[in-house]
C-alpha cells in the first residue's frame, strides 16, 4: 500500500509537471523558430510596399514584413453550405521574415492552386489533391489545394477559430490586390525586446499610416520568447499542477497510515530490539531505510509510466495549438522534482510515526495492556465525554469519543476533509459566481442581436432596414473608429491583448451599459462632450483615475478627452479589442464621418435559442438582400452568446470539478485508511465489546458511526472557512483562470450538496473498515 | 428473552448444572504438526459454585476459560453453559449469548477508554436492550455503588486508577445480571492493597450466589474459592473441594 501509494503520488507529480514542462518548452521553441514578429497591425485599407520603407526607417524598428489576410467564403463542394474563413496572401516560405510559415506536405500554390493550414485541414478533412470554391469580391473560382501549411499565429478551430487557406503573393491579382499591396504589417523591433518599447513603436507607426488615412483595426504585440498560447494554459496549468501538490499530500496521508500500522503491528519487536541493546536512533535508522527502499522502489516503479504520459498528454496539448510534437521527450526538471518529492515527501510523512514507534520504552512494547488510556486527559475529552452521555446513546457516545482518541490522526484526517469541503464550497461559489457574472452581463445587453458590418454603413439604411424585420422594437447603432490613447504623452498600456478601439454609442441609447466600477456611464448631457468611459483594468495598469484628461489620436486628429467612468471588462484571456466607450455625437463632430454605423443592435422580443435563431435568419436575409456584409466576429446573438460563454466556461468548470471530485476522493481514501488503522489498533477493543454482548451490527454500527461523524465534523468546520475564504478565493481564481473579475455569490445550496456527498463520501469509506471491524471474533481479537 | 429464543440447540440441562463440558479438546495447528492444549476435558460445574482455576502458565488454564465463554471453540467435544451447546452455535449467537448469560472480567480491566465509568457499565445492556434507558442509568449507578464507585461515575477510565477500573469491570460483568461470572487473572494487575478491594468484591458475589469462575494466580482468591481445579499439561490434574476462606 505504501509503495503503491508513493508510486501514485510520483507518478501524478512527474506527469503533470512533466507534461508543464514540455508543453511550454515546445510551444517557445516553436515559437521562436516561426520568427515571431513583435508588433503585427491588421490595416483596414490596404497599403502599398513604399510604406515598409518608410516604416523601416522608423526609430526603433529593426525590420518589417508584410501580408494580407481577406475574408473569403468556400465551399468543400458543390453541395455543401459557403464557410467563412481567411485567405492569407504570402510569398513562399523562404521569402517570409516573420510569423514564418512552414510546408507539412505537399508544394507552395501555384496559379490555379491554394494551400490549406495544417489544423484547418484536420477539422475540414480537407486534403491535397482536393478542389475548394473560394468566394471573394471580385467573383467565384475553383481552386485546387496544393498543400498543407502550418502557420503559427491561427487560433485552433476547437477554440472557435475558422478555416484558413493560403496563396502565394504572386497571385493577388486574382483576389483584386496587386501584389505590392498588403494588409497586415509585421514588425520586429530593435532587440533586446521590450513590451513599452514595441508599443512606443506601434504608436509610431499608427501614427504614420494615420497620416496616410490608414486605419489600424488591431495591434497585436508578442514577446518573441514566448509562445502565444501561453495565457490559455496559465489557469489550466496552475490548476495541474495543484493536482500534482494535492496527490502528494494524499500519498502523505497515506504513508502515515500505513506506516503507523506498520509501527504498531511491529511494537513487540520493537521492544525486542530494544531489550537487546538498540538505541531509538537505530531502531528508526531500520525504518527510514525501509521507507527509503519503498520510495525507490516506487518511483522506479512510476519513472517510465510517468514520462510516457508526460509526453503523450503533451503532445495532445501541442496539437491543439498546432506544433509537431516530435521525438520522445522528457523533462529533466520533472524528474527532478520525482526524486525529490518521491524520496523526501515519504521520509518526512514517515518520520514521526517512526520516531514515535522507535522511542516506546521496552516495556510499553511487549507489555500487554488494557485498551489504552488515550483518551481523558484533556478538559476537551471530559466535555466531549458529557455530552455523548448526556445525548446520545452509548454506542453511538463511544463513536463520538473514539473520534477524539488519536488527536493527531483526527488533526491530519480532519484536515484533508475539510480542505475537501472547503475546496468544494469555494469551487461551487465560483461557479455560482461565473454564473452571476454572465447573467448580470446579459442583463445589462438589453438587444437581441448586436450586428457588425465588414464595412461601416449609413445610419439611416441600416434602421431602415431593421424595421422592417418582423418582431423588430428598438435600433441602436454605434460607431467603430481605431484610436490610440495617451497620458502625458505616454501611449496606454492596454489589459485587452489586440489593443483598444474606441466604440461611440448615442448617449440616450439604452440597450448596452457595461457595469461600472467608478464615475459614470454616459449620459443624455454629454452629447457634444469629449468624454470616455475607460477600462478599469487599463485606467489600473495606468494610473488613471476618474476625472483625469487623456489625449486621443483619432485618425489624424489628437484631442483631450475626459475619463468619467471606468467599466468593468469581461474580455478575460481572450484575444480580445479593448473598448473605449464615447458619445456618438462627439465621435462625429471630430472624425468627419457623416453617419455611418460600424455595429447595430436590435431588440426584438426573443424568449428562446429558437426564436433567436429565426430573428437572425430574417435579419441576415434582409441584409444579404441590400448586399451589407455582416462582420462573423462581431455579430453575435445574445442568448447564443450567453451559450458560447457558458460553452468557454464549461471546460473550466469542468477542470475545477473534476479537482474537487479528486479531493473528495482524497479525502475518502484518507479517512478510510485512519479508520483502517482505526480497526487494526482496536482489535482488543472490538473483542471486548463482542465478549461483553455486542454483536457483528453494533460494531458495524460504531465504526460506521464514526465515519461519518468525521464527515459531519468536517462539514461544519469547512462551511465557515469557506464562507469567509471562497470571497477572496473565487477572486483570484477567476482572475488567475479566466482574466477576470467575478461578482461574487456564495453558493448556499452548495453546501447542502457537500453535506450529502460527505455523508456518501464517508459511509463508503467507513464501510470497509467497519466490515472488517465487524467480522472479527472475540478469539481474532483477545487470544 | 428474545435473544435466548434465538439460541439453539438447547439441552435438557440440570438445574444445578450451569457448565458441562463433555470430553473437550483444544489442538493447535504447529509448524511441527498439530498441538493438543487440553486433553479430553470433562467438567461439571455447578450454578452457586465459586471454581478457581489455578496451574502453571502455558498449561491451557486461559484456553479452557476461552472455550467456556464461547471466545473459543473446542476441536473436539461438547461445551455446555446455562442450556447453550456453545460448540454449536456461531459468532453471532456467541456474543448476543454472552450479553445475557456471562459476565467477564479482564486481567486490563479492558473498559472503553472513550466512555465513562457509568457509561462502561450501561454498554452491556444496551447491547442486551432488555431495560428501559433509565432503568439502564439507574442500574449502572447501583453497581458503581456496590464497587464503591458512585461518586466516580462521569470520570472517565484514564482519570481512575487500575484498582477502580477493574471494579467498574466487575460491575460491568454484572450489568445484565448474568448467572455465570467468568474473569481471568482480575487480580493480575493491580497491587495487594487494591487486589484485595476486588477480592472483597468477589466474594461478596460468592456469598449472593453468583457462579464465578476464575483462572488467577493469587493463592488468596484461589483459597477463597469453594472449588479449585487445578490444569497440568492441558489436563484436569487436581479437582478440589475447598472449604471457604473468605
Amino acid at each position: 500500500m505504501a509503495i503503491i501509494s508513493i508510486a501514485a503520488g510520483v507518478f501524478c507529480v512527474g506527469t503533470l509537471y512533466g507534461m508543464i514542462a514540455l508543453q511550454l518548452s515546445k510551444m517557445d521553441a516553436a515559437h521562436q523558430q516561426s520568427q515571431p514578429s513583435h508588433i503585427s497591425l491588421i490595416l483596414r485599407q490596404a497599403a502599398d510596399a513604399n510604406l515598409l520603407i518608410q516604416i523601416q526607417a522608423l526609430d526603433g524598428v529593426e525590420a518589417v514584413d508584410s501580408m494580407t489576410p481577406l475574408t473569403v467564403s468556400f465551399k468543400a463542394n458543390q453541395n455543401a453550405d459557403w464557410q467563412i474563413a481567411t485567405l492569407m496572401i504570402r510569398p513562399q516560405p523562404n521569402q517570409q521574415r516573420f510569423d514564418k510559415t512552414s510546408l507539412q506536405s505537399g508544394s507552395w500554390p501555384a496559379k490555379g492552386e491554394v494551400a490549406i493550414e495544417n489544423l484547418s485541414a484536420a477539422f475540414t478533412g480537407l486534403k491535397q489533391g482536393d478542389s475548394i470554391q473560394l468566394a471573394t469580391d471580385t467573383g467565384s473560382q475553383n481552386l485546387q489545394i496544393s498543400g498543407v501549411v502550418r502557420h503559427p499565429f491561427v487560433k485552433p478551430p476547437k477554440f472557435g477559430g475558422q478555416a484558413h487557406f493560403f496563396i502565394d503573393s504572386a497571385q493577388a491579382q486574382q483576389f483584386g490586390l496587386s501584389a505590392q499591396q498588403f494588409k497586415q504589417l509585421l514588425v520586429q523591433i530593435k532587440p533586446p525586446y521590450d513590451s513599452d518599447q514595441a508599443r512606443s513603436v506601434a504608436e509610431q507607426i499608427r501614427t504614420l499610416l494615420a497620416k496616410r488615412a490608414i486605419d489600424v483595426n488591431v495591434t497585436l504585440l508578442q514577446d518573441p520568447e514566448k509562445h502565444w498560447g501561453r495565457p490559455f494554459l496559465a489557469g489550466v496549468n496552475g490548476v495541474l499542477q495543484w493536482m500534482a501538490l494535492v496527490s502528494l499530500a494524499l500519498a502523505c496521508v497515506l504513508i502515515l497510515n500505513t506506516v503507523s500500522a506498520h509501527i504498531a503491528q511491529q511494537s513487540d519487536q520493537i521492544g525486542v530490539m530494544k531489550a537487546l541493546g538498540a538505541s531509538t536512533l537505530t531502531i528508526a535508522q531500520v525504518y527510514l531505510l525501509e521507507i527509503l527502499l519503498m520510495a525507490l522502489l516506487a518511483i522506479g516503479l512510476a519513472l517510465a509510466p510517468s514520462l510516457a504520459a508526460a509526453y503523450f498528454s503533451s503532445c495532445k496539448i501541442l496539437g491543439l495549438f498546432n506544433i509537431a510534437c516530435g521525438g520522445f521527450d522528457y523533462s529533466p526538471l520533472a524528474i527532478q522534482y520525482m526524486l525529490l518529492g518521491g524520496l523526501l515527501v515519504p521520509l518526512l510523512a514517515a518520520l514521526p510515526p517512526i520516531w514515535r514507534g522507535a522511542s516506546i520504552t521496552v516495556r510499553e512494547a511487549i507489555a500487554s495492556y488494557g485498551l489504552g488510556s488515550d483518551f481523558g486527559r484533556s478538559r476537551f475529552d471530559s466535555l466531549i465525554e458529557a455530552f455523548g452521555a448526556h445525548f446520545l446513546p452509548t454506542v453511538y457516545a463511544a463513536a463520538l469519543g473514539n473520534l477524539f482518541r488519536r488527536k493527531g490522526r483526527l488533526l491530519l484526517t480532519q484536515s484533508v476533509l475539510i480542505i475537501a469541503g472547503v475546496m468544494f464550497l469555494l469551487l461551487m461559489s465560483l461557479i455560482a459566481s461565473l454564473n452571476l457574472t454572465l447573467d448580470n452581463e446579459m442583463a445589462r445587453s438589453r438587444y437581441a442581436l448586436r450586428l457588425g458590418f465588414t464595412s461601416d454603413q449609413v445610419e439611416s439604411k441600416v434602421k431602415a432596414l431593421a424595421e422592417t424585420i418582423n418582431g423588430t422594437q428598438t435600433v441602436e447603432v454605434w460607431q467603430r473608429l481605431p484610436m490610440s490613447l495617451a497620458k502625458n504623452h505616454q501611449v496606454l498600456r492596454q489589459q485587452g491583448s489586440l489593443g483598444a478601439q474606441l466604440l461611440a454609442l448615442p448617449v440616450d441609447g439604452n440597450l448596452y451599459q457595461p457595469l461600472i466600477e467608478s464615475g459614470r456611464w454616459l449620459q443624455a448631457s454629454d452629447a457634444g462632450q469629449k468624454v470616455l468611459v475607460l477600462s478599469a483594468d487599463t485606467a489600473q495598469l495606468n494610473g488613471i483615475e476618474v476625472g483625469d484628461q487623456l489625449e486621443m489620436r483619432l485618425g489624424a486628429t489628437q484631442q483631450t478627452w475626459q475619463v468619467i467612468g471606468l467599466y468593468r471588462w469581461l474580455a478575460g484571456t481572450n484575444y480580445a479589442v479593448e473598448p473605449v466607450y464615447a458619445p456618438l455625437d462627439s465621435v462625429r463632430q471630430i472624425s468627419k464621418r457623416g453617419d455611418l454605423a460600424s455595429f447595430a443592435l436590435l431588440d426584438a422580443p426573443i424568449n428562446s435559442l429558437e426564436q433567436e435563431g429565426d430573428y437572425l435568419k430574417q435579419v441576415k436575409q434582409v441584409f444579404a438582400d441590400q448586399a451589407i456584409k455582416l462582420d462573423v466576429y462581431t455579430t453575435q446573438a445574445k442568448l447564443e452568446q450567453r451559450q458560447f460563454a457558458r460553452n468557454q466556461f464549461q471546460s473550466v468548470i469542468g477542470t475545477l470539478l473534476g479537482l474537487a471530485s479528486m479531493i473528495v476522493a482524497v479525502g475518502g481514501i484518507g479517512l478510510s485508511g485512519a479508520l483502517a488503522i482505526s480497526v487494526l489498533q482496536r482489535r482488543r477493543e472490538i473483542g471486548v465489546l463482542r465478549a461483553i454482548g455486542a454483536s457483528a451490527a453494533a460494531i458495524f454500527r460504531l465504526f460506521l458511526l464514526e465515519g461519518l461523524l468525521h464527515g459531519l465534523m468536517a462539514w461544519t468546520l469547512s462551511i465557515p472557512i469557506a464562507y469567509f475564504a471562497a470571497q477572496p478565493v473565487a477572486a483570484e481564481l477567476g482572475r488567475t483562470m479566466l482574466g477576470i473579475k467575478l461578482d461574487y455569490c456564495f453558493n448556499y445550496l452548495a453546501v447542502a450538496y457537500w453535506l450529502l456527498v460527505m455523508l456518501i463520501m464517508a459511509w463508503v469509506a467507513a464501510y470497509w473498515p467497519a466490515k472488517k471491524a465487524a467480522g472479527m471474533t472475540v478469539k481474532d481479537c483477545l487470544v | 428473552m428474545r435473544l435466548m429464543a434465538n439460541l439453539s440447540p438447547f439441552f435438557d440441562f440440570n438445574m444445578n448444572k450451569i457448565i458441562e463440558l463433555k470430553q473437550v479438546y483444544k489442538d493447535y495447528p504447529q509448524a511441527a504438526g498439530l498441538q493438543t492444549v487440553l486433553h479430553d476435558i470433562n467438567l461439571d460445574i455447578f450454578a452457586g459454585e465459586f471454581v478457581a482455576i489455578v496451574g502453571p502458565s502455558g498449561n491451557g488454564k486461559s484456553t479452557l476459560l476461552n472455550l467456556l465463554t464461547g471466545i473459543d471453540y473446542p476441536s473436539r467435544g461438547e461445551v455446555l453453559v446455562n442450556g447453550a451447546a456453545l460448540h454449536q452455535l456461531n459468532s453471532e449467537q456467541l456474543s448476543a449469548w454472552r450479553g445475557v448469560n456471562l459476565g467477564i472480567v479482564f486481567q486490563f480491566f479492558q473498559l472503553l477508554p472513550a466512555l465513562s465509568l457509568l457509561q462502561n457499565i450501561v454498554l452491556p445492556m444496551d447491547f442486551v436492550g432488555k431495560l428501559s434507558k433509565r432503568e439502564r442509568h439507574d442500574r449502572a449507578l447501583h453497581l458503581l455503588e456496590l464497587v464503591g464507585l458512585a461518586d466516580a461515575a462521569d470520570r472517565l477510565p484514564s482519570q481512575v486508577s487500575g484498582g477502580q477500573q477493574q471494579r467498574v469491570a466487575i460491575a460491568r460483568a454484572l450489568a445484565n445480571n448474568p448467572p455465570l461470572i467468568v474473569a481471568d487473572e482480575p487480580t493480575g494487575n493491580l497491587d495487594t492493597a487494591t487486589a484485595d478491594a476486588v477480592f472483597d468484591l468477589f466474594a461478596h458475589l460468592r456469598d449472593q450466589g453468583k457462579t464465578l469462575v476464575m483462572v488467577t494466580h493469587n493463592e488468596n482468591l484461589a483459597d477463597a474459592a469453594s472449588r479449585k481445579l487445578e490444569i497440568r499439561n492441558g489436563r484436569i490434574h487436581a479437582d478440589t473441594q475447598t472449604v471457604v476462606g473468605l
